[in-house]
């Protein structure tokens, strides 16, 4: 790890020891302001890490989050893989949950409701298997209260039809993202997959489709083999890597990008801390997704929030959007 | 709600062989847990610093004392996790997450006589409730299962009655604890009618659960397992420690998954699909 000057040690944090609550400092406007989606602060949730926030509101009131991505929605249940469905790696992990969720109709009855009532703001992450299908999740939920926008999954690995295939060819990813364009007026965030040739021009074939804004990265398509029963170790055999191990590659994907689209970039891969979240916005993205952090320390949100606020305040700023893409010389985006 | 924070190691001892205990003083933990439930252990730094391992390690808690405020870990060191935290000497602290999941009494609703089964790790969350047991007045068999002498808790650790059984014959009776539990329920002690039929609890490799969910299923018991899966989050998030749920409660063609770290880890034995 490279030498941390003392302003940003201070608020390196990641060790769930902390408060529940925030504290910030006066003077500072952490509102994340992307396109026609406005978060009171850019740090979010990933989508299947953090279920649809029960427990994690345990722990801390989740409305002082930028927003929740809800784990990935489909138009009917489904059960997801078969055992085992994680393993640890080098400062990562491998998961093949395989979309487990109780389809569009039961998260829209009771889980987005309960988003709600708790004040959280709830972006839902989609997934099908065809275009019509991923048409037909976003009709149902563009008049639901309380969706304050669209996540579009072309990017899960671990469904053997659909997901990733769609997010690897700009034409088919293209054509998802018109289809629920035309299906809702909601905000829509394409959620773009690293395990592409050239993750830019997915990027731009999506924006020209419609696509309000963009989050990436998705996991890395990976595997552990057990070498004692010599057979993959996940029952799904193949899973995506996630975790502070991905996080350069995550990083360097988002610098890209930033430089091809002029929409606003939700950047995530592998961030746990402060620090790492700032990264991110440096490189061009104007909010970030906590995902895997939040399994080894559920309250890394709240550090990374008070983080990037003590950040902006300790160099003279006073809202985030000024940070955005201030390493990134190429940065296509606006920024006031 | 689960506590986190940090926690105090206050003793350490060997239980069985690669087996040790550790007590740790907590006193949240202490007050709240209940046997069968668990706690995420750090005994590394939080993932800001030190993302290697990753991953919490989730471990049985064993016994409380909650005069004092403590509770124990019984680990066995199996890899780099188990190894970091057997070694935090005693004074240094740990992160804590818990008590986690649903106990052995919460699944089964009511306690009564019950035959408590179990070996290797899988004694941890069978003391803790050995000792509920014993402590409501309700009468305790614990049949503890390893593969020789020396890999057998001392005596006096567990409360209640205790037979053991080794695979090779060098203490009690010679075979698995899933064979003398058979050979003992043959002796139909209780399927007179006159002594109500006990519940049998369950911890430990998943062979071996499979093999007491068969056989105790044919003499008619109520068996409650306590299952282990590869766990993320190891609080109900991830959907990583998934298994199927089957039983008479599921409609034709219904699919439905619980997870280990919140509708368990205990599960009663018709309710979990183990074959997976
Ligand atoms: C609900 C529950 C209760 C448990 N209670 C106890 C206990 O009281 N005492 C005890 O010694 N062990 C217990 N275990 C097993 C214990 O969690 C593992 O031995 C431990 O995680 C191994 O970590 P490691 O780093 O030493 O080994 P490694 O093999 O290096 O671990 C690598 C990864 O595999 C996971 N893993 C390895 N073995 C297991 C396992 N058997 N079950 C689940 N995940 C595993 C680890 O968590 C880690 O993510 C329990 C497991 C579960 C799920
Ligand atoms: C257990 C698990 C489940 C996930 N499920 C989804 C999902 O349903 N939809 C989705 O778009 N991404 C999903 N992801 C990907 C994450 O949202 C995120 O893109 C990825 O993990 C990289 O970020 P991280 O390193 O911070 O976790 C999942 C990741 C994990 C670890
Ligand atoms: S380990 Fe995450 S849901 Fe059980």
């Amino acid at each position: 790890m490279p030498e941390m000057t003392s302003s940003v040690a201070a608020f390196v944090g990641g060790d769930g020891e902390r408060s529940p609550a925030l504290t910030l400092p006066a003077g500072v406007d952490l509102t994340a302001k992307l396109g026609r989606l406005t978060l009171k602060n850019p740090v979010t949730v990933a989508s299947g890490t953090f279920g649809y926030g029960h427990e994690f509101h345990r722990f801390y009131d989740i409305s002082q989050l930028g927003a929740v991505m809800v784990k990935g929605t489909t138009l009917h249940p489904r059960a997801g893989n078969k055992p085992p469905r994680v393993v640890e790696t080098p400062a990562g992990m491998l998961n093949a949950i395989g979309l487990q969720n109780p389809g569009v109709d039961e998260v829209i009855r009771t889980e987005l409701p309960w988003l709600v009532s708790v004040g959280a703001t709830a972006i839902v992450n989609i997934a099908g298997h065809s275009v019509d299908e991923y048409g037909e999740i976003a009709r149902r939920l563009d008049s639901v209260p309380g969706v304050a926008a669209i996540e579009i999954n072309i990017s899960c690995p671990n469904v053997d039809q659909g997901g990733m295939a769609f997010g690897v060819h700009c034409p088919s990813a293209a054509a998802v993202v018109s289809g629920v364009r035309r299906a809702t007026k909601l905000p829509i965030i394409t959620k773009l997959t690293p395990n592409v040739t050239d993750i830019g021009e997915v990027a731009r074939a999506v924006v020209d489709a419609g696509s309000d804004m963009l989050s990436l990265i998705n996991t890395l398509v990976g595997m552990v083999i057990d070498i004692e029963r010599r057979r993959p170790v996940l029952g799904n055999t193949v899973g995506g890597l996630s975790g502070p191990a991905v996080r350069p590659v995550a990083l360097k994907m988002v610098w890209d990008v930033a430089r091809q689209v002029k929409v606003p970039i939700i950047g995530l891969g592998g961030i746990v801390t402060a620090p790492d979240a700032i990264q991110f916005l440096l490189a061009g993205a104007s909010a970030v997704s906590i995902g895997t952090a939040n399994f080894a320390d559920p309250l890394a949100p709240l550090d990374v929030i008070e983080g990037i606020a003590a950040y902006l305040a300790a160099h003279g700023h006073r809202g985030v959007a000024e940070i955005v893409g201030a390493a990134n010389p190429g940065f296509l985006g606006s920024r006031p | 709600m689960p506590y986190i924070g940090r926690a105090t190691v206050t003793a350490k001892r060997e239980f069985a062989r690669n087996m040790v205990s550790i007590t740790i003083q907590c006193p949240a933990v202490a007050q709240e847990s209940l046997p069968g439930q668990f706690v995420q252990v750090r005994a590394w730094p939080g993932p800001g610093t030190a993302a290697d391992p990753l991953l919490d390690r989730p471990l049985s808690v064993a016994g409380v004392d909650k005069q004092k405020g403590t509770f124990e870990l019984l680990v066995r060191v199996v890899g780099r996790g188990t190894r970091l935290l057997a070694s935090v000497p005693v004074g240094e602290t740990i992160r804590v997450t818990g008590p986690l999941g649903r106990g052995f009494l919460e699944a089964a609703g009511a306690a009564g006589p019950s035959i408590l089964v179990g070996g290797g790790v899988g004694l941890a969350p069978l003391k803790f409730l050995a000792e509920v047991l014993t402590a409501g007045g309700h009468e305790v068999l614990s049949l503890v299962g390893a593969r020789n002498a020396a890999e057998l808790p001392p005596p006096g650790e567990l409360a209640g009655k205790v037979q053991v059984a080794t695979d090779d014959g060098s203490a009690g009776f010679h075979g698995t604890v899933v064979a003398l539990l058979e050979q003992m329920l043959t002796m139909v002690v209780f399927r007179s009618g006159r002594v109500p039929a006990p519940v049998v609890y369950a911890c430990g490799p998943t062979p071996m659960l499979r093999a007491l969910k068969a056989s105790a299923t044919l003499l008619g018991l109520p068996v409650y397992l306590s299952l282990e899966e590869r766990m993320a989050c190891g609080i109900g998030a991830c959907r990583g420690c998934a298994v199927r749920q089957v039983g008479p409660k599921m409609a034709a063609g219904e699919v439905k998954m619980v997870r280990v770290c919140h509708e368990g880890p205990v599960f009663a034995a018709g309710e979990v699909d183990l074959d997976a």
